[in-house]
């Protein structure tokens, strides 16, 4: 008994220090309107010179590069810290094929390079390690062309070995990223000389070059990986790529990983950098950079309210609110709504096309006609976002295909048409009880899978499920941890709040092509794509259509016609439907740094966590 | 109890100028009272609260969001205590909330009491390797870090509603009421009542359930209230990380929202403050109950340093 009033003793204790420290962290008074206010402006770049690398080109270095491991002193005003969300489990595990690695801590995004980047601002692609890539006249075989000067961070040159090295060991293993990519496209894969690549497919692709590209993942492989360290590796599913003092993982970006815990992966310049060695670009300037987990967001927001941060990943608009009206050195895509710039993967309601009764069409058009999506909008999002109804981002890159999508659904979807789902449960035979439509004695019920880490998504749940409740469907969210992505892939669900229809940005192609394939049987693992679909959705005709687009070049007469034909069946039988348009929150801090990506200045993305992170880092000064 | 009372009832005739004081009215312990009426005003809350209000306004996207309470400037009596950022308001999830907090802790504490008192009396009174098997699987199951486990398994099991969330707590809410009254049975036992009931061939489990265990019931409560208190924090606990049920609000749920949504920062203290009183209030009233309760069930917490 005094163990029990022992332990009951704490619980007021502690809740009165919960009290205090919430007091002590409270900012005072809400947080008012953000002032309109612009960001200063970046003293080294323009947009002009942003949208190729080329034309911003540094003179080549030519003095004594320091020994990167002294950067790791480096002082605040040379580090460049970024805030991550979420802690790192596998610190030593930088193997970019073993799921779960921590590659996206730092390595995808400093440490590595691409081919090319696509700039979503102007459509763009940014020549990045490749000069050149064309292909002949039925785009059955693709010619790649590799700047000179390349180097590995150990001095290794960069080479078409270590290109062909990545993808052959792609194909012959099914376990690696890519695999079943290849097998379907590639014929052969074969080095020209040094810098060239000659790749011969299967059937033709006008899109090789670029349908990787769509997704953010760069284009061809998404990692390479370097050929004289691998090809001494024996199984390459479990080798784990790490030991800093032997330079691994190692990458040919302007970084090299120089130290890593549970919290936060540094980063130390590498002077040698080939990329300022050919002066192709500029060698960055922050000697040092930090990517860290704090906490919560309460943390994180007060981080960056202490200048902790350079750089943050999406934020909340509340946090966002707290952290502008606390430091006005901290800046948005927008200084007002929306604040945030628009993400490529639209977010919708994936809906599992193998159970009951949601395998009918009419009931999964019903699901979609009593969303409210403008609700969605204003309270998900607290109108850091905006209404469309489309499975891909609404870019003006996407408008031709937007503009494919029959006039009158697209407005149906925009408000809810309640008379409409009435109509479909009751010639299915529901009648409406006092709560909930049944039938058979059996009330209409769904449960919607939500990420437990995933607020936005969980926060669409939360206003959908209202929707759903007072419709008459008894609806339920359940917020699941790793778990949810293994049901998404099993089918171990009726409805998720996900995004994965993401990958088109500026051709109907990828997006289009997540839904064909054959049905993954329940309870088996769903590859994906063309193979087998998440949705266990399955139309031969619609995957047919999606086939013969796939291999149809953009400027042909067929195309556009190709591509209404899938978004009508799409639009006709929805295995999924979309929510809102997504949107990133992604403020910078101009306290240490100036020349960050913005709506005035939009040379790249303004993306933290992805693979062109790198471009933005060529082009940040010291603030004054 | 009646053998309980008469006994100490007994004991206690060589101090005449107690026999009417308060003291000699357990069941009016100052502090047992005093922490029933906070539980109970917390239940009128709850359960009369819905006459008075619409409850509907507690789920999401019902009322304007982020407006402060009708005192601040901005505020609307509409929302009296003020609406968060999906749109609830802050009332209606204080008179739904509190109710839901109170059942998980309840349930979870009941379940785990009457599993207690299954083995803690099987474990006491019929001895030998029943009480070694037992004993064993209760000391080692004590020792496991609860709060880590439920989390594991809070993240695997979907939770719709809170009955879900009581019975995963229910899992480590049987120990400590099985250790307490284990070590109650195994001395009451001993005493004239039940040997009278053994030598009467009264059955084993009549003993255990109709001799023994009114007999121990000051000690049953008190921790059943103790019980519910540590379930009503674990599930504070889980909810405030995220993992509990989503839609109907619970306390630790109100918490989580506000800490995923940054009110602290944002200044939303009519957000956050709330359901943190209102579990610093049930707290406290069930630590009073708690301690009351002990004080009633051991006269030596009352002041007779001469019982012995």
């Amino acid at each position: 008994m005094k163990a029990l009033r022992s332990s009951i003793n704490h619980v007021p204790i502690t809740l009165a220090i919960v009290i205090a420290t919430a007091v002590a962290a409270c900012g005072g008074q809400p947080a008012a309107a953000p002032q309109a206010t612009q960001p200063p402006a970046a003293t080294n770049t323009s947009a002009a010179a942003a949208t190729s690398a080329a034309t911003a080109a540094a003179t080549p270095t030519t003095a004594a590069a320091a020994n990167p491991m002294d950067y790791l002193n480096a002082d605040r005003a040379d580090t460049f810290m970024i805030d991550q969300p979420y802690k790192l489990d596998t610190f030593d595990n930088w193997n970019p094929y073993i799921p779960g690695n921590a590659f996206g801590w730092g390595m995808s995004e400093i440490g590595m390079d691409d081919l090319m980047y696509l700039n979503y601002g102007d459509g763009k692609h940014i020549m990045w390690m490749a000069e050149k890539v064309d292909s002949n006249a039925d785009d059955t075989v693709w010619t790649l062309h590799l700047r000179k000067g390349i180097t590995w961070n150990d001095g290794v040159p960069f080479t078409a070995d270590d290109i062909i090295y990545t993808i052959n060991l792609q194909q012959k293993n099914d376990k690696l990223t890519n695999h079943f990519y290849w097998v379907q496209w590639l014929k052969s894969v074969e080095k020209v000389d040094d810098y060239t690549v000659r790749y011969t497919l299967n059937k033709t692709n006008p899109r090789f070059a670029d349908e990787r590209i769509s997704g953010g993942l760069g284009v061809f492989p998404d990692v390479f990986i370097p050929k004289h360290i691998w090809e001494n590796v024996k199984d390459p599913t479990t080798f784990k790529n790490y030991d800093p003092s032997k330079g691994l993982p190692l990458g040919t970006g302007p970084y090299i990983l120089a130290k890593t815990t549970t919290n936060e992966t540094i980063f130390v310049r590498n002077d040698n950098w080939w990329g300022a060695k050919t002066g192709f670009a500029k060698l960055p300037e922050p000697k040092k950079v930090v990517f860290k987990y704090v906490g919560t967001e309460e943390v994180r927001t007060q981080t960056a309210i202490d200048n902790g941060f350079d750089s943050m990943q999406d934020i909340t608009v509340g946090a966002l609110q707290a952290i502008i009206n606390q430091n006005s050195k901290w800046h948005a895509w927008y200084d007002q709504k929306p604040y945030a710039v628009a993400d490529p993967c639209a977010r919708i309601i994936s809906i599992n096309s193998a159970k009951k009764p949601w395998d009918d069409k009419d009931m999964r058009n019903m699901l979609s006609d009593v969303m409210d999506r403008k609700q969605i909008v204003d309270i998900a999002y607290e109108g850091s976002t905006t209404l469309a109804a489309y499975f891909w981002p609404n870019y003006p890159s996407m408008k031709p295909y937007s503009d494919l999508v029959d006039p009158q659904v697209e407005q149906d979807m925009l408000s809810p048409q309640l008379a409409k789902a009435e109509a479909i449960l009751k010639a299915k035979g529901y009648t409406k009880g006092a709560k909930y439509w049944s039938k058979d004695g059996q009330d209409l019920a769904i449960q919607i899978q939500v990420p437990e880490d995933f607020i936005e998504l969980q926060r669409i749940g939360d206003v959908y499920v209202e929707q759903l409740q007072k419709f008459g469907i008894n609806a339920t969210e359940a917020k699941l941890g790793a778990v949810y992505y293994t049901n998404a892939s099993t089918g171990d669900y009726e409805a998720q709040s996900n995004w994965f229809a993401c990958g088109s940005v500026n051709e109907p192609w990828t997006t289009l092509n997540q839904f064909t394939g054959a049905a993954a049987p329940l309870g088996q693992a769903a590859k994906g794509g063309p193979i087998d679909n998440q949705w266990r959705w399955s139309n031969k005709q619609y995957t047919d259509i999606v086939a013969q687009l796939g291999v149809t070049k953009e400027t042909d007469p067929k195309y556009l016609d190709l591509a209404k034909q899938a978004i009508t069946i799409l639009y006709n039988e929805l295995p999924a439907f979309p929510a809102a348009q997504s949107r990133k929150i992604v403020p910078f801090n101009y306290t240490y740094w100036t020349g960050y990506p913005t709506r005035d200045n939009y040379y790249i993305f303004p993306c933290n966590w992805c693979n062109l992170w790198v471009v933005a880092m060529t082009k940040l000064s010291k603030a004054q | 109890m009646a053998a309980v009372a008469s006994n100490s009832s007994a004991q206690l005739t060589q101090t005449p100028a107690r026999r009417t004081g308060v003291r000699d009215m357990p069941w009016l312990n100052a502090k047992f009272v005093a922490g029933s009426i906070v539980i109970l005003l917390t239940l009128l809350f709850g359960l009369l609260g819905p006459l008075f209000w619409n409850t509907d306004l507690a789920y999401t996207a019902s009322s304007p969001l982020n407006l402060p309470p009708a005192w601040v400037e901005g505020g609307s009596p509409d929302h009296p205590l003020g609406t968060e950022s999906n749109g609830r308001d802050m009332l209606a999830q204080l008179i739904v909330g509190i109710p839901a907090s109170l059942k998980v802790g309840v349930v979870a504490a009941s379940i785990g009491m009457a599993v207690g008192i299954l083995l803690g009396s099987t474990a006491g009174y019929v001895g030998g390797w029943p009480d070694h098997i037992i004993r064993t699987i209760t000391d080692s199951v004590i020792t496991i870090p609860s709060l880590m486990v439920l989390i594991a398994i809070a993240a695997y099991v979907s939770m719709p509603d809170t009955t879900a969330m009581a019975l995963i707590l229910a899992l480590f809410a049987w120990p400590g009421p099985t250790r307490l009254i284990r070590s109650q049975v195994l001395t009451l036992r001993e005493r004239g009542y039940v040997r009278m009931a053994l030598l009467s061939n009264v059955p084993t489990l009549e003993i255990m359930l109709v001799e023994m265990v009114p007999n121990m019931l000051p000690w049953l409560a008190a921790s059943l209230t103790g019980g519910i208190s540590g379930a009503i924090l674990g599930e504070t606990g889980l909810e405030a990380l995220g993992l509990g049920p989503t839609r109907v609000p619970s306390l630790g749920m109100i918490i989580n929202y506000a800490l995923n949504s940054t009110a602290l920062v944002r200044g939303m203290v009519w957000w956050w403050l709330p359901p943190i009183i209102a579990l610093v209030v049930i707290f406290t009233g069930f630590f009073l109950m708690t301690i009351g309760l002990d004080e009633i069930a051991n006269p030596r917490l009352r002041g007779y340093s001469n019982v012995k």
